[in-house]
């Protein structure tokens, strides 16, 4: 549920409570106001209905003095004669009024009377009062007598002592009840209990509502009980109206009078019902604007919420172009603020990796993340250009001899020099420090080639470091869109294997032509299946022999790993060892070597004394167990060390000069004999050479395969075997390829001579062949010269 | 009610008369009460010439008055105010209409019985004239006491009635031989003083109440 239906819920529910309770608060005290007043109202109509009927008692109480004073009546009365008394009864009491009229003796005894149930001679239904009135001259009463309420008035007749009693009745008719009901605004019913049933002798209701007012009403309760009555519809109080008669001395037919006056409750029901009304009326309006002011609140307090969440979904979707705007904010601005402040720093810092992300370190220029991104630009917007790649092909050989720093500053010239030469709107990349790649675009392929030229001749234009002055060799590869490629990874793809072949044929510049990275599939498929080529034992070892020139007569050979591949046929070993290394399965490729070579040598020991010397890399000159291996090898054959030569390049070896002259050190105690191989077309020191254990140098064959015609080799290879000479070593020369070669070299005094002249390399039973025929030859040729 | 009345005789006594003592139901003198005494044999003596019942300070004087069958009672009013009296007793029934002073003749009393005597301007008053046929009749005094003259006959009728009494004493038979029998009447409270004039009324206002 959201913050702002929440918030709404909550006023909302608040309001609707605490009106409730107002309601029912407001409800209840003004219902019980109203009953409260009416209650007073009861209590003051009972009062006015006790005032009235004293009043009225006391009225009628004066004109029966006045009569019981009157002469002639006491004559009438002391006459005894019941006919005047009769009449004078009934003039009196039309005089005055009463209701009732009789006259009795001292001792109750009726005299005379107006009422014919009131018969002479009979004593007075409620003579209590005539012993009353004995002693008081006047009793006053109310009492229902037949089915009557009346005041009644006992009085004395005085001549002057007591001769007589005179009973005054006046009813408390409906005459009466709507007198008082008019005065005290209350409904007013006189009533008595007879045999505990209320009998209504009097009363202001109508006869239908007669019943209702007396639902539920239980009047059979002590007479003097002054209590509330209520029923549905009314709320009434009785009196008791004078002193109740006491049952022993009361006659039948005289019963105590009550009156109950009673107030509809329907104005209360009303009332209540009006205020109930009025309550939801303003429970409405209120809810009504309380929910709008709260709904308003909810947008006050929500709304900024709400921003401050899309504000920060946008941080998080890395846009931080829009500040977050509170509209109505107050306490949240500040955070809002605050993330601005931090989506701010977080786009610098961003920023700041980006530019790192994107730049080649060395050189300060944009790299190869930024190039994949302009030519994805480019290749969207399918705009023709050409790309070009310039490699400081050296760049390592100076880094080798210059060392790290000024190699670097070298690379940092380099790479100015290229921006300074191109053009404003051609954009420059660094893939690494020492390969730049150049887009050009709205160019045509031809129109790049002499602009890429210049470019790579500027690269290879001689540095100046320090004292030193270094010569670069720059290639550069092109390639060009949408001719050779469509998209950035195959654009450079393509022309890295450009460039690749560029560096290899020492070509300036080289353009990028549609096939070319066969080849390098097809390097991939060569590593992929070294590993089952070894299973498949197709790779083989073959033999060129080393002759010794001053005997003429063949003691070693060299073996020579051949890979005979079922679909790509005989792979030169110049090009899987390399891919071998890179793959890092050299090892595996050494072991397959010695353990060939080793079991040959071995096995030939008895027939052909022939010592066999196997290549090793500059990888297995790196690992320790180098040594370990091939003597667990030789262990396996029951080889001897003489009968080993290993062979290792003289780059190899300088690799890491320290660990590999160990390496020497250990194969040389195993009784191995060690050559240099290739000797002249590496870094070749002389110092280097002198401590190294080795017992041979092979000079290599570029420089012997000419040497017959070319006097400049002749000179270096000469001298070179006077070099071996002079260091105790035994000197062979490779690729002798003519008699006049091995004339020469013979002549110079070079221990050992190899080459196709002799024989090219062969498969074990060939060479083994080929071996025995050659010494015969050698033999016979031998006999036959001395 | 009768209490035995101790030592009654022991007052000085006329001769031929008996004093007794009259005490009402509490033992206490009780004044103004009558006592005749009969003995069946004896004439009633002429009644004197006229019997004065008076009217003075808005009262009968006297209160009672005790007269012989046949006596003339004449009503004199000494009061400023006029009187108008009367009486609806069976034993004598008159009016005097409205009079100041000696206006009406003497009335004769021919029957026995009690009279009550009131007047019908001023409720407050009220006289009895006992009328009797017995020889020998009085009234006690304020200290309860009465004297009647003792009559010749062996059996007399002694009768004791009192005009505030509560019920009639029966006739007691006496021997002048005998002990003489103690008289003893209940009564009702003595009324309350009546206010005769505005003096009297501004009297018991100022002092609130005797």
């Amino acid at each position: 549920m959201s913050f702002q239906r929440r918030l709404l819920i909550g006023f909302a529910s608040l309001l609707v409570l605490a009106m409730l309770v107002a309601g029912a608060a407001v409800s209840v005290t003004s219902s019980a106001r109203i009953e409260r007043a009416t209650l007073t109202r009861l209590d003051v109509g009972a009062a006015v209905l006790e005032g009235f009927l004293e009043g009225r008692l006391s009225q009628l109480a004066s004109s029966v003095r006045v009569l019981t004073s009157d002469f002639g009546f006491r004559a009438a009365v002391a006459s005894e004669d019941a006919a005047t008394l009769g009449s004078v009864l009934a003039n009196h009491g039309q005089r005055i009024e009463a209701d009732l009229l009789a006259l009795t003796a001292l001792d109750g005894a009726l005299l005379a009377s107006t009422d014919p149930h009131l018969v002479q001679g009979a004593k007075l239904p409620f003579d209590g009062l005539i012993a009353e009135a004995e002693s008081r001259d006047e009793v006053t009463s109310t009492l229902v007598w037949q089915d009557v309420a009346y005041q009644i008035i006992v009085r004395s007749v005085r001549a002057p002592d007591p001769i007589a009693y005179v009973v005054m009745g006046f009813a408390l008719d409906e005459t009466v009840a709507r007198e008082l009901s008019e005065l005290a605004q209350l409904d007013v019913s006189f009533l008595t209990l007879r045999d505990s049933e209320p009998q209504v002798t009097a009363t202001t209701h109508t006869a239908t509502n007669l019943r209702a007012a007396f639902d539920h009403i239980d009047l059979k309760l002590p007479a003097t009980q002054t209590g509330v009555w209520r029923n549905d519809q009314y709320l009434g109080t009785l009196r008791s109206l004078g002193a109740p008669i006491d049952p022993a001395r009361a006659l039948p037919g005289s019963l105590s009078p009550m009156a109950l006056l009673q107030a509809a409750t329907l104005e209360i029901k009303e009332t209540q019902r009006l205020v109930l009304t009025q309550l939801a009326f303003i429970l409405l309006v209120t809810l009504m604007l309380s929910l709008g002011v709260s709904y308003w609140l909810a947008r006050r307090m929500g709304d900024p919420v709400a921003q401050l969440v899309d504000g920060s979904r946008r941080i998080r979707s890395g846009d931080y172009s829009e500040p977050i705007v509170l509209e109505q904010a107050g306490e949240l601005s500040v955070l809002g603020d605050a993330m601005n402040v931090m989506a701010q720093d977080i786009a610098e810092r961003e920023e700041n990796i980006r530019r790192q992300a994107y730049v080649e370190s060395t050189t300060g220029m944009p790299n190869k993340l930024a190039l994949g991104e302009h030519l994805a630009v480019l290749t969207a917007s399918r705009e023709p250009f050409v790309l070009c790649l310039f490699a400081l092909v050296n760049s390592r050989e100076i880094n080798l001899n210059l060392g790290y720093e000024a190699s670097e500053r070298v690379l940092q010239v380099a790479a100015q020099r290229l921006a300074s030469a191109v053009r404003g709107d051609d954009c420059l990349y660094a893939l690494r420090a020492d390969e730049y790649a150049l887009v050009l675009t709205n160019m045509t392929l031809d129109a790049a080639l002499p602009r890429a030229a210049s470019l790579a001749d500027t690269l290879a234009d001689n540095y100046q470091v320090d004292r030193w002055s270094v010569s670069g060799r720059s290639s550069a590869g092109l390639i060009a869109y949408p001719d050779h490629a469509q998209d950035a990874e195959s654009l450079l793809r393509g022309l890295g294997t450009t460039l690749d072949e560029a560096i290899e044929n020492d070509e300036r510049v080289r353009c990028y032509v549609p096939g070319q990275e066969d080849s390098h599939a097809r390097q991939l498929q060569i590593i992929s299946e070294l590993d089952r080529s070894f299973a498949k034992d197709e790779f083989q070892l073959w033999f060129q022999p080393k002759i010794d020139i001053a005997t003429g007569r063949v003691f070693e050979c060299e073996a020579l790993i051949r890979w005979i591949h079922p679909e790509l046929g005989f792979i030169p070993p110049g090009k899987f060892v390399e891919l071998a290394e890179r793959a890092g399965k050299i090892s595996q490729l050494t072991d397959f070597v010695l353990d060939r070579g080793i079991a040959c040598a071995a096995g030939w020991q008895n027939h052909f004394p022939m010592r066999v010397a196997m290549n090793l890399s500059a990888l297995d000159l790196a690992q320790p167990d180098l040594a370990s291996r091939v003597a667990a090898t030789m262990g396996r054959y029951g080889a001897a060390g003489e009968w080993l030569a290993l062979e290792v390049t003289e780059s190899a070896v300088l690799r890491d000069a320290d660990q590999a002259c160990q390496m020497l050190e250990q194969l040389r105690e195993l009784g191995i004999r060690l050559s240099v191989d290739d000797y002249g077309t590496g870094y070749s020191s002389l110092s280097q050479l002198k401590k190294l254990p080795v017992d041979e140098l092979k000079i290599d064959m570029s420089f012997i395969r000419e040497l017959d015609t070319s006097p400049h080799d002749a000179v270096i290879v000469q001298s070179t075997i006077e070099l071996g000479h002079n260091l105790g070593l035994t000197v062979v020369a490779e690729g002798v390829e003519n008699r006049p070669s091995l004339d020469l070299l013979s002549g110079w005094g070079c221990n050992k001579a190899q080459g196709y002249y002799f024989s090219k390399p062969l498969a074990e039973a060939a060479f083994l062949e080929w071996v025995t025929q050659f010494n015969t030859t050698t033999r016979e040729t031998a006999d036959a010269l001395s | 009610m009768l209490l035995p009345l101790a030592s009654a005789g022991s007052w000085a006594e006329s001769p031929g008369t008996h004093r007794w003592l009259v005490q009402d139901q509490h033992g206490a003198p009780l004044p103004g009460a009558i006592v005749t005494l009969a003995d069946g044999e004896t004439e009633s003596p002429p009644p004197p010439s006229v019997a004065v019942m008076r009217q003075s300070g808005q009262q009968f004087a006297p209160q009672t008055l005790v007269v012989p069958v046949g006596a003339l009672v004449s009503f004199p009013n000494e009061d400023r105010t006029a009187h108008h009296v009367y009486s609806f007793s069976k034993a004598k029934r008159f009016e005097l209409d409205l009079y100041k002073g000696d206006l009406h003749p003497p009335l004769r009393f021919e029957k026995t019985g009690v009279v009550v005597l009131g007047c019908n301007i001023h409720d407050a008053m009220r006289g009895v004239i006992y009328v009797t046929a017995a020889p020998s009749y009085a009234i006690s005094d304020a200290d309860g006491m009465v004297e009647l003259a003792v009559l010749p006959g062996a059996e007399q009728t002694l009768t004791l009635w009192h005009p505030r009494q509560l019920e009639a004493v029966p006739d007691q038979r006496w021997s002048p031989n005998g002990s003489p029998p103690g008289l003893a009447i209940a009564v009702s409270a003595p009324p309350r003083p009546v206010v005769r004039g505005l003096a009297d009324w501004r009297k018991t206002r100022s002092t609130g109440g005797p």
